[in-house]
């Protein structure tokens, strides 16, 4: 009976959690592209993917921060100019269309790929006071 | 530290950041003083703050009518967290501070505790609530804690999670507990709002941990720390105040929870997203929820009445959000006089009902 069950459970398994791109995948995926992002039924953020592995990350909001990822533990980790820790997401190509998950200090953020409209803007930092 | 930092930024200049911040931070603030000495010197403070939340502030609103936030001379907006993380810390001293007042040692008589019963849960409802849904929406891991504590401590942490999961996503959708079906009363919707939120905040969150590849502890779920941190909060109130301050707590909290939850109803009812022919809902836009103008009791709620627009950009900081009268529907009162006509069903749908069908034929 156990065995039945813990056979059951371990094919289940892929149902539920899907594998995370690895780096080469990940790489591969965005090279070159502006990818935007959705979550919870809203527009999140914007990333456009640079040569060696360097990104430009915006909230919508007309500011953009700088900053490059690496792998680390099966997750592609970010770091950005304003802050020095990384920021660790697992990635999943979801028939072409890109999905993330977030995790900090056990409250998950979802990413899913939208479509974009030409919102990547990158005002220059504040002049004056 | 925070507060004088934030609010002693309108020092530098009267361009800068502290004008438009000024109103949040005198707005407030004030309450918080009045509802802290009250904690301290007794009921006469309580009186104080009642009557600042309430006549006064309606009397303000009268005044300053028109009065709209700005922006700075070079279009930018003040990020606002200062005063958010001082609020919500507030917060948690005011409640330790409330329970005390009504329902411990503390001295006071029954006419006292009732007024404190009102200040300090008007207090919490309107602008305690109003805060902890501005850090909840943070990306920084510290304010949105925060947030979550407020909510824990008014027994309502499934918020944190309900609110940006499953209420921003399905708003104006029957699919979203926290918006009201057609014709609904206030009285019919807060328990299948409550309930509901629970229930699919604890499956948004499941399904979201199923999806993950990563191994989670069970003890890392946010429910978890919801229910042990709302039981940790009602033991304290017991081990600290006893019996009577166990009921303060419910009561308070209750009523804490009613505002919130009579806020969703005014905010949305009537308003529906439509499907379309591929079975999708429409995108979130600005005729989904209904707006206030008013300026102090915008600046009590920091923002909270520009519905539309947190609801359009739910990532833009509270002293950003915008108001569109040609595109967004306006309430006829302030924000808390529609929720308290919200408990008078059949005045409510006298004067709402007319303003949803008005809604419907100029977009048919």
């Amino acid at each position: 009976m156990k065995k039945t069950l813990c056979l059951i459970a371990m094919l289940a398994t892929p149902l539920v959690a899907e594998t995370p791109m690895s780096a080469a995948e990940f790489d591969s995926y965005t090279q070159g592209k502006t990818l935007y992002f959705g979550t919870n039924g809203y527009r999140y953020g914007v990333e456009e993917y640079l040569p060696d592995r360097r990104v430009r990350w915006s909230f919508l909001d007309g500011q953009c921060k700088d900053g490059f990822w690496y792998e680390d533990a099966g997750q592609i980790c970010f770091v950005y100019e304003d802050n020095p820790s990384p920021q660790c997401w697992s990635f999943f190509d979801r028939g072409g269309n890109l999905g993330a998950i977030f995790e900090t200090g056990g409250d998950l953020t979802e990413l899913y790929e939208i479509e974009g409209n030409g919102e990547m803007i990158c005002l220059g930092p504040e002049v004056g006071v | 530290m925070f507060l004088l930092r934030d609010c002693g930024l309108m020092a530098k200049s009267l361009v800068t950041k502290g004008r438009v911040m000024l109103r949040f931070c005198v707005a407030t603030s004030l309450p918080v003083f009045f509802l802290t000495l009250a904690g301290l010197q007794g009921g006469l403070w309580c009186v104080v703050a009642l009557l600042y939340l309430t006549v006064f502030t309606f009397v303000m609103d009268r005044l300053a009518y028109g009065a709209v936030a700005k922006r700075k001379s070079d279009g930018e907006f003040p990020v606002g967290e200062e005063l958010a993380v001082f609020l919500g810390l507030a917060h948690l001293g005011l409640i330790v501070v409330a329970i005390y007042a009504i329902g411990g040692d503390s001295g006071l008589s029954f006419w006292e505790r009732l007024v404190c019963f009102a200040a300090y849960g008007l207090f919490f409802g309107q602008v305690s609530n109003a805060n902890a849904h501005e850090l909840i929406h943070k990306q920084a891991r510290w304010p949105r804690r925060l947030g979550k504590a407020v909510y824990i401590s008014l027994l309502f942490g499934h918020h944190a999670s309900a609110h940006p999961k499953v209420h921003h996503l399905w708003a104006a959708s029957a699919m979203d507990p926290n918006s009201p079906a057609p014709r609904q009363s206030f009285y019919q919707f807060w328990p299948r709002a409550w309930i509901g939120s629970f229930r699919k905040g604890l499956q948004a969150e499941s399904e979201l941990r199923a999806r993950s590849s990563r191994n989670f502890s069970p003890w890392s779920h946010p429910y978890v720390a919801y229910i042990l941190g709302g039981a940790l909060v009602v033991t304290m109130a017991a081990i600290w105040f006893g019996f009577s301050g166990v009921l303060a707590l419910i009561f308070l909290t209750g009523y804490a929870q009613m505002q919130l939850l009579v806020s969703d109803y005014v905010q949305h009812y009537g308003l529906r997203r439509t499907r379309g022919a591929d079975g999708k809902l429409e995108p979130v836009g600005p005729g989904h929820s209904w707006n206030a103008p008013q300026f102090y009791t915008s600046a009590l709620m920091l923002n909270a009445p520009r519905h539309s627009d947190h609801h359009m950009h739910p990532l833009r900081t509270y002293p950003a959000l915008e108001l569109d009268p040609s595109q967004m529907p306006y309430l006829p009162r302030s924000l808390p006089v529609m929720g308290a006509l919200a408990l008078w069903p059949r005045m409510w749908r006298r004067v709402m009902d007319p303003k949803v069908a008005a809604l419907r034929t100029s977009t048919n």
